[in-house]
């Protein structure tokens, strides 16, 4: 096993790892900051298939981006979201168990299924060496003829969604 | 150099959905199951860029990995600011709690 291939494991190690953290974690924060991880083990993953440039942008858009959204979403609102178990009875624990095990249940059982789809012979490994010379060039070179229409009107959702939350988000002139 | 089965990159990615689906079923926090789709959204990316390279010409998988990504920046800023708004509204997120559209 070389070293290459050491790397990638140890990257899909700390992503499902703190993705696992962050799910099961009982304090938002702390959830939000393994976030951060899984984020980053994820734009590591994406080297490995030779997508570059996805791999600058997954990391300045869900690290540079999304979390710090999610982070200030959670520090400026109350404190009380932060406590997220709340005092309950014995009913509504059970009830919650009960959840969990579905829940954990119905995912595993997804898994299983797509491990055995996956698991099938016919699949070619994903090549190491680039065939091809510049894939950011080439990658910049699509955006700017062939995705050109898409990349347009994804630059325009984005400016509606956030003028859009803003608009939500702001402070109500009055009470009502 | 050695190479990397495609199943592994599928496996990876289909554990990381599976624990977003998980997310999303069982807790009852509106930002964690957020969280959860975003990890979901994360997996497909993985997907797209992992049979993305074998396509060289055009990087279709690679574009439609950067339009997913956005789109999700989107939905989540939106999906935030609706949370932070359910909560000045309801004083709680937790899903089930939040019953009524007005008053």
């Amino acid at each position: 096993m070389s070293v290459y291939t050491l790397i990638f494991y140890f990257f899909g190690l700390m992503m499902l790892a703190s993705a696992l953290y962050a799910v099961i974690s009982t304090n938002l924060v702390r959830s939000v900051f393994s976030l951060f991880l899984t984020f980053f083990s994820v734009a590591g993953i994406l080297v490995f298939t030779r997508a570059d440039y996805l791999a600058i942008s997954q990391l300045m858009i869900y690290v540079g981006g999304i979390l710090v959204v999610l982070l200030f979403g959670i520090m400026l609102s109350d404190k009380n979201v932060l406590e997220l178990v709340g005092r309950k009875g014995r009913k509504a624990i059970a009830a919650s168990v009960l959840n969990r095990v579905l829940g954990a249940g119905l995912a595993l059982l997804l898994f299983a299924v797509l491990a055995c789809v996956f698991l099938d012979d016919g699949w070619k490994s994903v090549v190491s060496e680039s065939q091809q010379a510049e894939p950011i060039q080439s990658t910049g070179f699509m955006m700017m003829t062939t995705y050109l229409l898409p990349f347009e009107m994804i630059s325009l959702l984005l400016l509606m969604a956030l003028i859009g939350a803003a608009y939500i988000a702001r402070k109500p002139k009055h009470n009502r | 150099m050695s190479t990397i089965p495609l199943e592994h990159f599928l496996l990876m990615s289909a554990a990381l959905f599976c624990i977003g689906l998980y997310a999303v079923l069982t807790r009852r926090n509106l930002v964690i199951m957020l969280i959860g789709i975003e990890l979901m959204v994360n997996a497909g990316v993985i997907n797209l860029a992992a049979f993305g390279a074998f396509e060289t010409s055009h990087h279709e998988g690679q574009m439609m990995g950067i339009f997913a990504i956005v789109l999700s920046a989107a939905s989540v800023a939106v999906a935030l600011a609706i949370i932070l708004k359910v909560y000045q509204q309801f004083n709680t997120i937790e899903p089930g709690k939040i019953d009524t559209l007005r008053n």
